[in-house]
């Protein structure tokens, strides 16, 4: 029996609805095909967006979405994006197997696509590849409403207002694909773009400076240094991958429950790894003006046999689900310095929320793990210890349980993950102080997916029992709960 | 631990088909983009198509089909302007082993594949 006791009155502030944010790069089929059909598909559309995937993310509250990589920002120039469609430059990636990038899909669309869903856009500017002057014409395209030759370029396309884009991220991996720079040279190049990223009438940029890859924490410690004062977010990425080389990453769906319980173990490394960068942010920054921002994190498997492996296409199995269920539970307990997170990628590429084959869509499992943990979002954390038993493996020792908890409007929302593969735990929430309490979970053997044939991973209701004044749920093996107390 | 460019296999420089296949070819070369044209038709993916074909006779009998199911499907693929180097970008499947699946369809809507 595990236990699970909150403390309602003390907390670590309030739980962003950012970390519950997306990401989505021109890669694979994410952008063409997984949002963006063009208006003239046959797939139900607005104005060339996919209304299955609009709708899809509306039932999760989908909080922010980075864009347009990645990657990609880092080659991506944004002129080549707007206009008339004939117009726009075209070009065929022999390196993605072919795909050709009309730039069909641009800043209108984006914007448009973020409108129709109701989320926040978070631009990822090009330093890699492009120029001070290029960003900044960016940032006054899409936030002034002055009489500029930029402003009256944008309402000749077709947009009166500017949209007042909020998050900006300057560079991405800027250690590699962004230019390959060392942190005292990219510290610099920073401070020079940032002073340019500049802000029309109230809509002032949240200025997002490149922050490191996985343990890199010199990379942390060199920008926090010499250009703390400059940003507003500093970011980090990490992926959880099985294998012990990105050669040989492991399969997303054939796996033995040693390689599960690696992958959760890889997954819960997130702790360690935000502790770290913290430490290092806290010593330049101890009032924690600076938001860490973990804006690519997922698992990274081999793709599914038979694809083209530049497209990055793999299924989603519970094991997925465990593995968000765990990085989310840490980015709550975090919540006072990460306030920002965007799991890669959203729709048809890595550690996919949906997946798509021509007018087809399926919910992974993945997903039901962000509509499990949605009432989290702009919820105040609040204590809650857990007393767990260990699962998995000699050289993975796990705790069973992974929970996390926040109040709003008085309703207290518990987030609990079983990670062990086989045996259920019965779970007794106390402190609670509700009176009443009902529950959701998702459940399945470890490997179980939907796939277009079949959805048999679904969210279930939970019974929750009311006993000598606190609350008692059984979570089965390999599952994800909500409990919701009032 | 790795120096940091390592870390990640950057996409673009990388060639993700030498790391998925072992090392025996790569898209290194290609500088005119082939559209419409199938693995089988391009000299330099002949590694790639044999592993391609390996990965359709590891589909078991009963799931897949038959020959002439996947002549006409594969001649209705060659047509498709979605076909780009062996790949289907509809769906980012090596036509030839999408093709070879009996419970399968074509992710173009409406379906060109008349089988």
């Amino acid at each position: 029996m595990a236990e699970i006791t909150l403390n309602p009155k003390n907390g670590k502030g309030k739980i962003h609805k950012e970390i519950y944010g997306h990401f989505s790069e021109h890669l694979g089929r994410c952008i063409y095909q997984g949002i963006f059909v063009g208006k003239d598909s046959a797939i139900p559309n607005v104005r060339g967006i996919r209304s299955d995937v609009v709708e899809a993310l509306k039932k999760i509250h989908l909080p922010v979405l980075r864009w347009p990589g990645g990657c990609f920002a880092d080659e991506y120039h944004w002129r080549d994006g707007i206009g008339p469609q004939e117009n726009r430059r075209r070009m065929v990636n022999t390196n993605w197997g072919g795909v050709v990038e009309d730039n069909s899909f641009g800043t209108h669309e984006f914007l448009d696509f973020c409108e129709q869903v109701g989320c926040e856009p978070y631009f990822n500017a090009n330093v890699g590849s492009g120029t001070v002057r290029e960003m900044a014409e960016w940032v006054e395209y899409v936030n002034s409403d002055g009489d500029s030759s930029i402003v009256r370029e944008r309402r000749a396309n077709g947009r009166q207002d500017a949209w007042k884009v909020k998050y900006w991220g300057i560079g991405n991996e800027n250690w590699g694909c962004g230019g390959n720079m060392r942190p005292e040279y990219y510290a610099d190049v920073y401070r020079r773009y940032q002073t340019f990223c500049k802000t029309y009438g109230e809509n002032r940029p949240f200025r997002i400076a490149c922050g490191a890859s996985d343990f890199t924490f010199e990379w942390t410690e060199t920008l926090m240094k010499q250009a703390a004062r400059y940003m507003d977010g500093l970011s980090l990425h990490y992926y959880t991958v099985c294998g012990n080389t990105w050669g040989h990453k492991g399969s997303a769906t054939d796996f033995t429950t040693e390689e599960y319980y690696t992958t959760l173990g890889k997954a819960a490394r997130m702790d360690g790894l935000l502790k770290g960068h913290e430490a290092i942010m806290d010593r330049y920054d101890p009032k924690k003006r600076i938001s860490l921002i973990v804006d690519e994190w997922g698992t990274w498997f081999d793709v599914e046999p038979g694809t083209n492996p530049g497209f990055l296409y793999q299924q989603n199995t519970m094991r997925d689900a465990l593995v968000a269920a765990v990085t989310l539970n840490i980015f709550n307990r975090h919540c006072d310095r990460v306030r920002m997170a965007n799991i890669a990628q959203m729709v048809n590429v890595l550690q996919a929320i949906l997946l798509t084959e021509g007018e087809r869509l399926v919910l992974t499992p993945t997903y039901h793990v962000f509509d499990l943990f949605q009432a989290h979002q702009d919820a105040r954390e609040i204590d809650c210890f857990v007393t767990a038993g260990k699962t998995g493996t000699e050289e993975w020792s796990l705790e069973q349980i992974s929970a996390s908890a926040s109040e709003k409007d008085g309703v207290i929302t518990v987030t609990a993950a079983n990670l062990d593969a086989e045996k259920a735990e019965e779970v007794i929430l106390l402190g609670t102080g509700a009176a009443k309490a009902r529950g959701r979970i998702l459940t399945g053997e470890m490997h179980a997916k939907n796939d277009f044939d079949h959805s048999s991973v679904q969210v279930q209701d939970l019974a929750v029992e009311q006993k000598d004044g606190c609350f008692k749920v059984v979570l089965p093996a390999c599952s994800v709960a909500e409990i919701t107390l009032e | 631990m790795k120096p940091m460019e390592e870390r990640k296999p950057d996409q673009r420089q990388d060639h993700p088909v030498k790391d998925a296949f072992n090392g025996e070819t790569s898209f290194q070369g290609i500088r005119k983009p082939c559209v419409r044209c199938l693995l089988e038709d391009m000299p330099s993916q002949a590694a790639l198509a044999r592993t391609v074909r390996e990965l359709v006779e590891l589909i078991p009998e009963e799931d897949r089909a038959d020959e002439k199911t996947v002549r006409l499907r594969l001649a209705d693929c060659r047509e498709c302007p979605s076909l780009g180097m062996g790949t289907c970008r509809l769906c980012g499947c090596y036509v030839e082993h999408r093709a070879a699946k009996k419970r399968t369809f074509c992710p173009a809507v409406p379906s060109r594949w008349k089988v």
